[in-house]
């Protein structure tokens, strides 16, 4: 039987072997302990080091920063070297051949981004559909491997995630990640403003990793936001918002100093308010991206008189 | 995460630095590990990639009073033993698989003798025979066939044999209390 436990470790038994050893080892109680501890051997020599280990890690390594995006590439391949030569010296290690420490990346970054004014939508190699706003930007790898799918955002993006449960999909914004399998959301994430995931369909988690709180998992109509003391939920019930993908900026009963901080963001300008009545003041309205921001200017200047000054040297508007 | 609690007094502070080294170091072993109970190889890679983002995204409130790979096999071992308790498998292997998780339940990673796994391990396979070693190496860390083992070294598939139940036994003994 000792002959058979060690043939069954080696993988050297034909499944006939192996099904007539199982059924042994199943009713012989201490053949069971001696199956134990001989699996377990067999775990703890994998301790032991082999000569393709550094580069099996290297590789992986390498390819998980480049996913993870938080790449040191030159860093890595000294602590490389220095593994790779130290596990010959120390372990004197068999039959050493000489190859490259990592492949050709085969997986690079891919970046897209949006200019003022303007709204862009493409495929992923997942099938994942994304829109990005105007003056947004999406990295992304040019293939999706390993465990996750995960891509950067500044900007605000629409994501139509292809399902994968086995790949979870990541957004990455600069205050926190959004995991989802597969489902239809917004990020609203500009630089410098509270990111803003609204989900349309499906479900998705965030995770802020920097601070110890557990995922919060947000349902189809819900907003959610990071703000200085934590998680801030809303609902919306008018999808309007999301008009940005078609080309469309919507506004529903929304003040209109929020409405000119938005427009500050899709048109790259500075946009003053001096008059704090017209600031509070709420607008319902629909604008084309396309009419620029002087005919949206002009047409909320109908409902609500009020002066623009524009000033060309410093990209400045005052409104009063 | 881990019911055990860890024995000794130095602490270990994981820094960003020093991940890459641990991570280059450890990866293909504790997949080998791994691999050896959920026997297969992504399940394995997945496992073990899930404990070093674990790490990655822990690394700063991480105090750990074991050694490093004390530590990650003690880790490996819980989602081990999480991936078996989950995984439906045909009747056939089953028995296999209650073996597996039997096995990874009473193992030893260090935490209960408070000894570092990987030297005594280590130092244990050195203490083997010349040939002896060098068979049970081809065999377990580069995952050579008996037929290959022959091959390499010019000798029989029965003296490699013959050379690796040596070895078994004599690790057998000398590592029980691990085991």
């Amino acid at each position: 039987m000792e002959e058979m436990l060690h043939r069954y470790f080696a993988d050297e038994l034909s499944p006939s072997e192996m099904k007539d050893f199982l059924e042994a080892v199943e009713q012989d109680p201490g053949l069971g302990k001696e199956f134990c501890r001989m699996q377990n051997l067999k775990a703890i020599s994998s301790l032991f080091p082999s000569s393709s280990d550094a580069e099996k890690a290297t590789t992986r390594l390498l390819k998980w920063k480049r996913n993870n995006l938080r790449t040191v590439y030159r860093q890595v391949a000294v602590y490389a070297a220095a593994v790779f030569v130290a596990g010959f010296a120390l372990w004197g290690i068999l039959q050493p051949h000489t190859r490259d420490l990592y492949e050709e990346p085969s997986v690079y970054m891919m970046e897209v981004s949006s200019s003022a004014n303007r709204t862009k939508s493409f495929r992923l190699s997942d099938g994942t559909v994304v829109w990005l706003n105007s003056r947004s930007t999406l990295r992304y790898p040019n293939k999706f491997s390993g465990t996750e799918r995960r891509v950067e955002l500044t900007g605000e993006a629409f994501f139509e995630v292809a399902p994968d449960e086995s790949m979870p999909f990541i957004v990455n914004t600069d205050q926190y990640d959004i995991r989802v399998l597969g489902t239809k959301f917004n990020v609203f994430a500009y630089k410098d403003n509270n990111v803003k995931t609204s989900l349309v369909e499906g479900s998705l988690e965030v995770v802020k990793s920097s601070v110890e709180t557990p995922p919060v998992r947000i349902e189809p109509n819900e907003s959610i936001e990071w703000e200085q003391d934590g998680w801030q939920r809303s609902t919306f019930n008018d999808p309007g918002f999301l008009l940005w993908k078609d080309g469309i900026y919507s506004f529903d009963d929304v003040p209109f100093i929020e409405i000119v901080n938005k427009l500050e963001l899709y048109y790259n300008t500075t946009i003053v308010v001096t008059n704090g009545t017209l600031a509070q003041y709420r607008f319902s309205a629909k604008f084309r991206q396309d009419d620029g921001l002087e005919s949206i200017l002009k047409t909320m200047r109908k409902i609500y008189r009020f002066k623009i000054e524009e000033d060309r040297d410093n990209n400045t508007i005052t409104i009063d | 995460m881990n019911p055990e609690t860890p024995i000794g007094n130095n602490e270990i502070r994981l820094t960003r630095d020093r991940f890459d080294g641990i991570y280059i170091a450890y990866f293909a072993r504790l997949c080998r590990f791994a691999g050896t109970y959920v026997q297969s190889e992504e399940a394995a890679e997945n496992i073990v990639q899930n404990v070093f983002l674990f790490l990655w995204e822990k690394h700063h409130s991480l105090r750990i009073r074991t050694s490093i790979s004390s530590y990650l096999y003690t880790l490996v071992k819980n989602k081990c033993i999480d991936h078996l308790r989950h995984q439906k498998i045909d009747r056939d292997y089953r028995a296999g698989q209650a073996l597996r998780l039997a096995a990874l339940e009473q193992l030893d990673t260090g935490l209960i003798t408070g000894e570092d796994p990987e030297a005594t391990v280590t130092a244990a396979i050195d203490r083997l025979p010349p040939r002896c070693r060098e068979v049970f190496i081809l065999s377990r860390a580069e995952g050579k066939k008996y037929s290959e083992i022959a091959q390499i070294l010019g000798i029989s598939v029965n003296t490699v044999e013959n050379q690796m139940g040596i070895a078994l036994r004599r690790l057998r003994k000398e590592l029980e209390h691990l085991l």
